[in-house]
């Protein structure tokens, strides 16, 4: 058994962890909007903004930071074998890749949130 | 727009005619002879299609679509192109193809900017197609029932000033606002030449404006399956000239003419004494059955059973005596057992009523 | 480089791992349990179910093809397009591509079989005779009738009073616990059970499509069990979740349901795009462009497509902005599709693609499929889904993602992997085989398209005769007959060449690069090879040969049974080896008495149902009986100087990881729960809840809470007293393990019983039906531990449960404290939410 395989089930959630962040953007979103309409404070603003606006903003800032987090962390090389392995260094190249790819799957989500009505 | 202050908000309903005892459970029957529909809907007027319309609504709808349409048989056309130059071009004109430039440039670069741009595109759309809010201005509400619409048109209160059937007329060039309701299960109220569908759900209000830009019939059909007769859930709905349309309301929410000669008064009492009219009201006679629908004016509709017959006293015959081969496991009972005297005049009866 | 073992090897070495993975004779074949054999057998019966549910179609389109058609009734017709829809997506789509893991995996992995060899037999064996007894019940006209997504409430008591509806719930609830089974096999042995030196960043990209379908199996499908269960609940027990006049709402079950629903299509079309990228390179010859934006694709589409379910519900009212999540949703999830397609494309340019049977159905699948996902990402724009939602357009997008992105590859597939079970189907009648569907699919469903436009909505029995569509409808039944003429030919060519289970191979016919091509036999390959390349047979010079002889790991089986080697996940490095149980009749039994317990409660008759129930868990015991082997073999040396241990607890172990991916599902389907109470809630939260249904007092779930945390600390407790070893513990053990049981029964007592004594009743309001609901959740786990916790006492007696040997007991506790967990929080969402949000 070797010392720099990497514990396999944190491996696996950090390789995948920017699509976990999109995840909780989109059903926090989602879930924001839908209280936002049931209980009638869709139209409601503060400070010239709407509230749903405002709160998909947080989140999504939230979410890029996290994102960027992410990727940072996929960046630093580790240390000994690990440094070498392909496998650990694919899963860190994977890990990177997917924080991108989630900051724009966020960033797409945030969108509609400039364009259309909250619960018309 | 698709929803109004209605939208989303749970709303109970009374429960009535759902209940199960007030469903009148007629065996389906398997039908194999059904050369009595075949020919039948000729001459029902009326177009449903989305590539035909005749509305703000669905006019800005088939414009996206056919700007959707360019661009994806030329997406299309594209990806063919290089696929079959990949397999059959000459290898050393064929290799800047080969690389991963290629892969992310036409797999994420491309996509990106196109869809960044539908995007923002189709939520534009989404907007425009939001009718500016007309105060005072008309409201239906249709409630989906297996197989058939029931219509009521509303004053500014909600109050009912008339109810019809399987039918809608609109004035043309003011928004309309349905509002959108499900007696049983769950139905979708679609008239593709004039706007988009919108589902009624049992337990919700949903709300629906648009309006239509011409004068003309145009058909309409459930689009959620409902069960054993989905497919004969038709109606139509009719634009009319504002004054056309101001006169016809005038006449549609007044009770029912009385029988005019000899045949429609033995029609009436046929009617009444038959059982027709437990399930059937016709306005201004002792007919008050809630099951049916509401027969005040059946003879000035374009349709019978929604949608699934022109109407016409021949087949208006043809439905009371065979309703169950016409639309097999529909609520109402072939009333065959009416001697032809009496159906024909209960149909010239019911004809009469306009 | 040297080899891990000399040669020559052994004399009777080869004959001893032959003699060891043998199948069984005859109509003993049933009990066998080995990946190949039971993979052909799976894909076999889902290639039946595609057959059958293919009739259907042809007997509606014969309906269609004129207005007023007079062939079939209403009745029959309704029947019939639920069953297609059902069949084709239960009974065939899922199936055949878990078959197909099943059967490749471990080809392409070098292992001796995949880690659970019974569980993968039960879950075909539970779906073949579910699977074909659901079928038979068009034949006896009481097949759903509700539509494959049986919608509520046309699918409740009171618009379908018979028991067609009970068919779907049971039937297709119990297959989908059928498919969960082969996917927890699939993602352990993924991970787990690879050749030496294939870490991630070699492992052929048709694994990891594999390994992500399974985790979104695993992800979605509780969903659709949720619902189900919810939905029979109220039909047999007046549960009120969907009905609106009692605080329902029928939009629960489309949520839940396309929950499930839209990921579905996504877990269809992955493996079929991981085996596109396996087969385009073997036939360019080139390895794939792109290998890591390709698994970034897949990672992608796992993800993404779980937020585009309201893509489904577009018209049904719901608010603007949420809508329009989805459809930013359903821009990305097409960005990965972009990434695969252009990467066989590149692969294709920088290779030759050689134009066999197997490269046609590629290059219709990229037409078709391409076309299909255009189509795609115009139906997720609103407005334009407003118009061709539940018409014929929406018909024809999903034949051509389905289709297109499903079947062509399967075809592909077939033919190119036939020869790794028997011999290379006909070329030319192959190319028949191939145009007829080609021309077929697009005569059939691209005609469909303007059909939808022109205003044909779906799921319609008949249509008038004046409304433009009859043409267009007798053009698609026309290509309906071309494709089934297409599949005909490819039967006939199946029934003439194809021999399963025969020891002689044709050998790597495509000069493929991956290790399915390797000479194998039941047993695989005779030695397990080193791998260092993601194509070692074209990378590594000699490798089949030196395999073949026996060069590389594990030459021979010197445990004297069943073996493979079990390897770290992201390295694969050896760990043990995992000694593996072989042919058996016990999950035969076990699933077929699973099925009798599902059927028979479908027909109500519950005491024989209560009896092929409590069978069925005696088999599965009687079947796990022997899974935990004696640990104190000797460590056994594989070659190359590598010692293995044969035996493993803890994370190391296959077992744990299983138990692992369980207990994902058990949270999955948890987290849909706590979804629908809070859905429930959204639409009653004036009246939560009701008046007449109070909250209890809180010392009831109180004294739920300190029940559970006593039962949870005597297990823990006994698990120390095991550790002590030596049997001194073996008693105190004991005494805690059985003491915990009635802790947990009476923690689940306490909180029923306290909400009984409040008023809550089930079938008043939407509110008991959900509080009540996540007791049914709860007491899944409490049944299960009743059981689990005698079983495990059981095997202390008999002394096979010790200090070292303990995976049984592991995994109670495992599954104990997970029970432990999800009852304090449904305890608190219970009790304190209504009291925070009230």
């Amino acid at each position: 058994m070797s010392r720099a395989e990497m514990p396999a089930g944190r491996a696996l959630v950090f390789m995948a962890g920017g699509l976990i962040v999109w995840a909780c953007q989109f059903g926090l979103v989602y879930a924001i909007n839908t209280h936002a309409c049931s209980f009638g404070w869709g139209s409601a603003r503060i400070g010239g903004a709407g509230l749903v606006q405002l709160l998909v903003g947080v989140v999504t800032a939230v979410a890029l930071a996290a994102l960027l987090v992410l990727f940072l962390a996929s960046l630093s090389r580790g240390e000994g074998e690990a440094r070498r392995d392909p496998a650990i260094r694919f899963v860190r190249g994977m890990a990177a890749a997917v924080a991108m790819f989630g900051a724009l799957a966020v960033a797409w989500t945030a969108v509609p949130a400039l364009v259309s009505m909250p619960c018309a | 727009m698709r929803r109004g202050a209605l939208g989303n908000r749970f709303v109970r309903t009374s429960g009535r005619g759902a209940g199960a005892g007030a469903r009148r459970v007629v065996k389906p029957r398997r039908l194999l002879a059904l050369g009595a529909l075949g020919g039948t809907l000729q001459g029902c007027a009326g177009v449903q299609s989305a590539l035909d319309t005749a509305g703000p609504h669905a006019d800005r709808v088939a414009a996206l679509g056919w700007a959707m349409f360019a661009a994806a048989a030329a997406i299309f056309l594209l990806v063919l192109a290089l696929a079959l130059f990949a397999v059959f071009a000459r290898p050393e004109r064929r290799r800047w193809l080969g690389g991963r430039v290629v892969v992310i440039a036409g797999g994420v670069a491309f996509p990106v900017i196109a869809l960044s741009a539908l995007l923002v595109f189709g939520l534009s759309t989404l907007r425009a197609l939001d009718p500016p809010p007309a105060p005072g201005g008309i409201r239906i509400e249709v409630t989906g029932r297996q197989w058939w619409w029931e219509v009521r048109y509303l004053d500014a209160e909600g109050g009912t000033i008339a109810i019809s059937a399987n039918e809608v007329r609109m004035p043309v060039g003011v928004p309309v606002e349905f509002v959108l309701k499900s007696a049983d299960v769950i139905h979708s109220f679609w008239v593709p030449s004039l706007a988009g569908k919108l589902d009624m759900i049992p337990g919700r209000v949903n709300s629906y404006r648009f309006a239509a830009g011409r004068p003309g019939i145009y058909r309409g059909q459930c689009a959620e399956y409902c069960g054993a007769e989905h497919a004969l859930m038709a109606f139509f709905a009719v634009a009319m000239e504002p004054a056309a349309f101001r006169d016809w309301m005038a006449r549609e929410r007044g009770p029912a003419a009385a029988p005019g000669d000899a045949a429609a008064r033995r029609g009436a009492e046929v009617f009444l004494n038959a059982g027709c009219a437990a399930c059937h009201t016709i306005r201004g006679t002792e007919a008050k059955g809630a099951i049916g629908p509401d027969l005040t004016h059946v003879g000035g509709r374009v349709s019978l059973a929604a949608g699934t017959l022109p109407n016409n006293i021949g087949s208006m015959e043809g439905w009371i005596a065979s309703s169950q081969h016409i639309k097999p496991g529909n609520f109402m009972p072939s009333f065959d057992v009416l001697s032809s005297e009496d159906l024909v005049a209960v149909a010239a009866y019911l004809e009469s009523l306009r | 480089m040297r080899l891990p073992n000399a040669t020559p090897r052994p004399p009777g070495e080869l004959a001893e791992l032959e003699r060891i993975w043998d199948r069984p004779r005859g109509w003993r074949i049933i009990s066998a349990v080995n990946n190949n054999i039971i993979g052909i057998f799976y894909v076999g019966t889902a290639l039946l179910f595609f057959v059958l549910a293919g009739i259907l179609a042809l007997v509606m389109r014969t309906q269609l093809a004129v207005p007023n058609g007079g062939f079939v009734g209403h009745d029959l017709y309704n029947q019939l397009f639920t069953m297609h829809g059902t069949v084709m997506m239960f009974l065939f789509a899922v199936p055949v591509v878990e078959a197909l893991g099943v059967y490749l995996l471990p080809n392409l992995q070098a292992a001796r079989d995949l880690p659970f060899p019974r569980l993968s037999a039960y879950a075909f064996w539970a779906y073949f005779v579910g699977g074909l007894v659901f079928f038979t019940s068009i034949f006896f006209d009481v097949a759903p009738r509700a539509g494959w997504f049986m919608y509520p409430p046309l699918s409740s008591t009171e618009y379908e009073p018979g028991i067609s509806a009970d068919f779907w719930l049971l039937g297709i609830g119990f297959i989908e616990i059928s498919a969960i089974a082969g996917a927890v096999e699939i993602v352990v042995g993924v991970l787990k059970t690879r050749a030496p030196g294939q870490g991630l960043d070699k492992l052929p990209v048709y694994s990891w499509a594999m390994l992500v379908f399974a985790a979104m199996i695993i992800f979605a499908f509780p969903a659709v069990i949720l619902c189900t269960l919810l939905l029979e609940l109220e039909r047999a027990f007046d549960w009120p979740f969907f009905i609106a006049e009692r605080g329902g709402d029928p939009l629960l079950w489309q949520h839940l349901f396309w929950f499930f629903g839209h990921p579905e299509v996504y877990i269809i079309f992955l493996p079929a795009a991981g085996m596109v990228s396996m087969i385009v390179p073997s036939m360019a010859q080139s390895p794939l462009v792109g290998y890591r934006l390709v698994v970034l694709a897949i990672l992608g589409t796992g993800f993404l497509s779980f937020g585009l379910w309201v893509h489904h519900m577009f018209t049904t009212g719901l608010p603007e902005l949420s809508l329009s999540f989805f459809s930013a949703a359903s821009m990305a999830v097409s960005i990965p599709s972009g990434i695969q397609v252009f990467a066989w494309i590149a692969t294709i340019a920088r290779g030759k693609m050689r134009l066999h049977t197997p490269a046609l159905f590629i290059l219709g699948f990229l037409f078709i499929f391409t076309l299909g996902g255009l189509t795609g990402v115009m139906v997720a724009m609103m407005p334009f889904d407003w118009q061709v939602h539940d018409t014929y357009f929406v018909v024809a997008h999903f034949h051509y993602v389905l289709i297109g992105g499903m079947v062509f590859p399967l075809f592909a597939a077939f033919y190119y992997w036939a020869p790794t079970a028997s011999v290379r189907m006909s070329e030319t009648i192959g190319r028949w085989v191939f145009a007829l569907i080609f021309v077929g699919v697009n005569v059939t469903f691209f005609t469909m398209h303007i059909t939808g436009l022109r205003g044909m909505p779906r799921r319609v029995w008949t249509y008038p005769d004046d409304l433009g569509w009859n043409t267009l409808n007798a053009v698609s039944t026309g290509g309906a007959f071309v494709i089934a003429a297409g599949v005909a030919l490819f039967l006939f060519d199946l029934a003439r060449r194809f021999r399963p289970f025969r020891t002689e191979q044709p050998g790597n016919v495509w000069n493929a690069g991956t290790l399915e091509w390797l000479p194998s036999g039941n047993y695989q390959t005779r030695s397990v090879p080193i791998v260092t390349s993601r194509e070692p047979l074209w990378d590594q010079p000699n490798l089949a040969e030196d395999v073949k002889e026996g060069r590389y790991y594990l030459p021979g089986a010197p445990t004297g049974g069943r073996e493979t080697i079990v390897t770290s996940p992201i390295r694969a490095e050896p760990q043990y080896l995992l000694r593996i149980p072989g042919p058996a009749w016990s999950p035969v039994l076990a699933a077929i008495f699973t099925a009798g317990f599902f059927l028979l409660l479908t027909v109500k008759l519950v005491p024989l149902s209560v009896l092929s129930g409590v069978l069925a868990v005696a088999f599965v015991l009687v079947w796990v009986w022997d899974t935990d082997p004696d640990p104190d073999h000797p460590p056994v040396a594989i070659g190359g100087g590598i010692v293995l241990p044969v035996y493993a607890t803890g994370p190391v172990s296959h077992a744990w990881w299983a138990m692992v991916v369980l207990m994902l599902v058990g949270g999955s389907l948890f987290a849909c729960t706590v979804f629908s109470y809070l859905f429930l809630w959204l639409g009653n939260a004036e009246a939560w809840p009701p008046p007449g249904a109070g909250l209890p007092h809180p010392a009831w779930p109180a004294g739920a809470v300190l029940l559970y945390l006593a039962g949870a600390g005597a297990v823990l407790l006994a698990g120390s007293f095991l550790a002590r070893g030596g049997g001194a513990g073996n008693w105190p053990f004991r005494i805690l393990l059985v003491l915990a049981v009635p802790l947990l029964v009476a923690a689940f007592g306490a909180d029923l019983l306290g909400l009984w004594r409040a008023g809550v009743r089930p079938s008043e309001t939407s509110y008991g039906a959900i509080v009540f609901g996540f007791a049914v959740i709860q007491g899944l786990y409490v049944a299960a531990l009743v059981v689990m916790a005698p079983y495990t006492v059981a095997r202390s007696f008999a002394g096979l449960l010790d200090a070292r040997r303990r995976v049984t007991f592991d995994n109670t506790r495992m599954l104990w404290l997970y029970a432990v967990a999800q009852g304090l929080i449904a305890l608190a969402l219970v009790h304190l939410f209504p009291r925070l949000v009230g």
